[in-house]
């Protein structure tokens, strides 16, 4: 297509002014991150002074500042890792299964059984808090990386099944029958063909699963006293009764994003491919 | 190798019946072929064979074991897939040798044996490839070899050339044969195809709607169709076949519904007045000045080596099928003489030939 200059610039001129409009807080946050700690911005400025004090403070604590931005996140970057790992097994594990049955069952209990999966995910977390709240308590796992990645786990299941479904889907059934020929079991057929032929799927799930788990801020929040915090509960701890450590509270949110830009960086491309595969086949 | 009996099987999915009690029964190293239009239920039936579909009803035997609940992995049959069915994320090498490593057969035999199933299908080249940068043929050929790399005591094919072009098919077909001759391990395949049926097994069974038409010799079934479903759907072109009424007043005829009258030599029994339908094959039907019957042509189909001619007489099209070169255009007309030795006879009512 051959448009005018005018038109190509005008709308060059609007996607920079729709990445302004969504980018400007991250900037203006970025640059909150990199201020001597113990500044206040109170309206968007450039700093004096540029400093990764706040991130060393962040990450190692620094014990003059205030009491309570005198702590580390390391701890709570590893509970994070922790808690999303247990989570990205759990969902892909049962998942993996599920999505196996539901995609080759022909009952309609199955498909009931499916779209039910389906529309409790869409009820809203917080109507589940305090009966998750007294489960968890009731089994004594309260504060404890298990009880957070059961929960997560429940709340990204849905998703990883129905995205395996639609992977699995995509396998004609005539391999597992071709297998189940050439001597195989049903575990041997889920082992060897549909698992392997799965796999970009699975890798997908993982992703998705991998990222609610780390984001989540409600249920971590609820089930948590210190021990098991994750990022989120950490970064919202700098903001106390008392004082908010905006310097630390940026760079703690912005080392946060580092597996999610290394992960968009080398993932995204896959991660919609798998999307649409899943989707359409 | 082994026997496969079929003893009055069938096959229900919830109400309807797909395969409707069938007894087959096939000799050891025998070649039969399932052939029937779509939905006759030869791959069901294959399928049962092979423990991928439930039996509702009935028996099937391997060697003298019943398989009815016997699981496919343990029937020692080996199938080939119209879609090849090959696992994508395996090489050549590794898709044959998969049965052999889950059997827990040791690495050098699987080698050994690979190879050996490779060399006759002249796969050797391509072992270490994937699937997917295979060809059509090539990768019927790796279907072939993940079947006979196991010698098994069945070969099941289900319409492993209805996915190839027509040369490669007619390739391939002789390619199975010779297979075949040189294993001579029982085999049972289905196809929709007539010509792959006829020219392949020693015995050809004709379904339709679940149930078996006939069951025979390629040539006796073609010669001697039980009824007018198996004359109709063995060879090409199709019968010609006509309902009408013998007459046998002053000479005999026969004279169908569109007005055309068909000398005959030998009138079927108590035939006279009688309705019934007449078929004649249109190879068998020849150029004769003397003939009594005569044929507007309308379209002239010359392939070389033999002529097709579809024309009208009376009311009725005809397909004539001519071994030698006739200079016949549309709008020809032209006399025939209808082979009495060759014509076939059918019941109206019942379609069984009389």
């Amino acid at each position: 297509m051959n448009r005018s200059f005018t038109y190509r610039t005008s709308l060059l001129f609007l996607a920079a002014l729709a990445a302004l409009w969504t980018l400007f807080p991250f900037a203006w946050y970025f640059l909150v991150s990199l201020t001597t700690p113990g500044h206040i911005p109170r309206r968007f400025s450039f700093p004096d002074v540029l400093t990764l004090d706040s991130y060393t403070s962040a990450l190692f604590g620094s014990g003059a500042k205030g009491i309570s931005a005198n702590y580390s996140i390391l701890p709570n970057i590893i509970n994070s890792f922790v808690v999303a790992g247990l989570t990205v097994i759990g969902c892909t594990v049962l998942g993996f299964g599920a999505a196996y049955v539901f995609s080759r069952g022909r009952s309609t209990t199955l498909a009931v059984l499916f779209n039910a999966l389906l529309v409790i995910r869409m009820t809203p977390a917080v109507s589940l808090a305090v009966p998750i709240y007294l489960m968890i308590s009731a089994y004594g796992l309260s504060d404890t990386h298990l009880g957070l990645s059961l929960v997560h786990t429940m709340l990204s299941l849905p998703l990883a099944i129905w995205l395996l479904k639609g992977f699995i889907d995509g396998i004609p059934t005539e391999l597992e029958e071709a297998a189940l020929i050439d001597g195989a079991s049903v575990l041997q057929v889920l082992r060897y063909i549909i698992l392997p032929l799965a796999a970009p799927g699975v890798a997908v799930a993982a992703c998705f699963v991998f990222l609610a788990s780390y984001v989540e801020f409600m249920f971590a929040s609820i089930l948590s006293r210190g021990s098991s915090d994750t990022l989120p509960i950490a970064i919202a701890g700098y903001n106390s009764d008392h004082q908010t450590f905006y310097n630390e509270m940026a760079a703690a949110s912005f080392m946060s994003m580092v597996p999610l830009f290394i992960f968009f960086y080398f993932a995204g491309r896959y991660m919609v491919r798998g999307l649409t595969m899943g989707a359409v086949k | 190798m082994a026997t496969v009996q079929i003893v009055d099987v069938r096959k229900d999915f919830g109400s309807v019946k797909v395969v409707k009690g069938i007894d087959i029964d096939i000799n050891d190293g025998e070649f039969v072929a399932l052939v029937g239009p779509s939905g006759c239920g030869k791959s069901t039936l294959l399928r049962m064979i092979a423990g991928l579909e439930q039996i509702t009803g009935g028996e099937i035997r391997v060697g003298t074991k019943v398989v009815n609940n016997v699981a496919p992995k343990d029937r020692d049959i080996a199938m080939v897939f119209q879609n090849y069915a090959l696992y994508p994320h395996m090489t050549v090498a590794e898709n044959m040798a998969f049965s052999l490593k889950l059997k827990g057969v040791s690495k050098r035999e699987i080698e050994q044996r690979v190879n050996k199933a490779a060399g006759i299908l002249s796969l050797t080249p391509l072992l270490g490839r994937l699937p997917r940068q295979l060809s059509g043929g090539q990768r019927q050929r790796v279907a072939m070899g993940r079947a006979i790399v196991r010698d098994p005591q069945v070969f099941l094919f289900d319409e492993p050339l209805s996915n190839l072009d027509a040369k490669l098919r007619v390739q391939m077909r002789a390619e199975i044969k010779e297979l075949y001759q040189r294993l001579k391990t029982t085999t049972i395949y289905v196809t929709h195809d007539q010509i792959e049926a006829m020219t392949m097994a020693d015995r050809i069974v004709i379904m339709h709607d679940g149930i078996v038409e006939q069951m025979g010799q390629p040539l006796e079934i073609y010669d001697q169709p039980d009824n007018m479903f198996v004359a109709g759907f063995i060879g090409s072109p199709a019968i010609n076949l006509y309902p009408g009424a013998f007459h046998t007043e002053d000479r005999a005829v026969f004279v169908t519904d569109g007005g055309v009258i068909i000398p005959l030599e030998r009138p079927p029994v108590g035939a006279a007045r009688r309705r019934g339908v007449l078929g004649i094959r249109p190879e068998h039907i020849a150029i004769d000045p003397a003939g009594a019957v005569s044929l507007a042509v309308m379209v002239t189909e010359p392939t070389g080596s033999e002529t097709f001619i579809l024309g009208r007489s009376e009311e009725e099209t005809m397909r004539c099928l001519f071994r030698e070169r006739v200079a016949l255009k549309p709008g020809d007309t032209v006399r025939l003489r209808l082979d009495p030795n060759r014509i076939l006879f059918f019941d109206e009512e019942t379609g069984r030939r009389t």
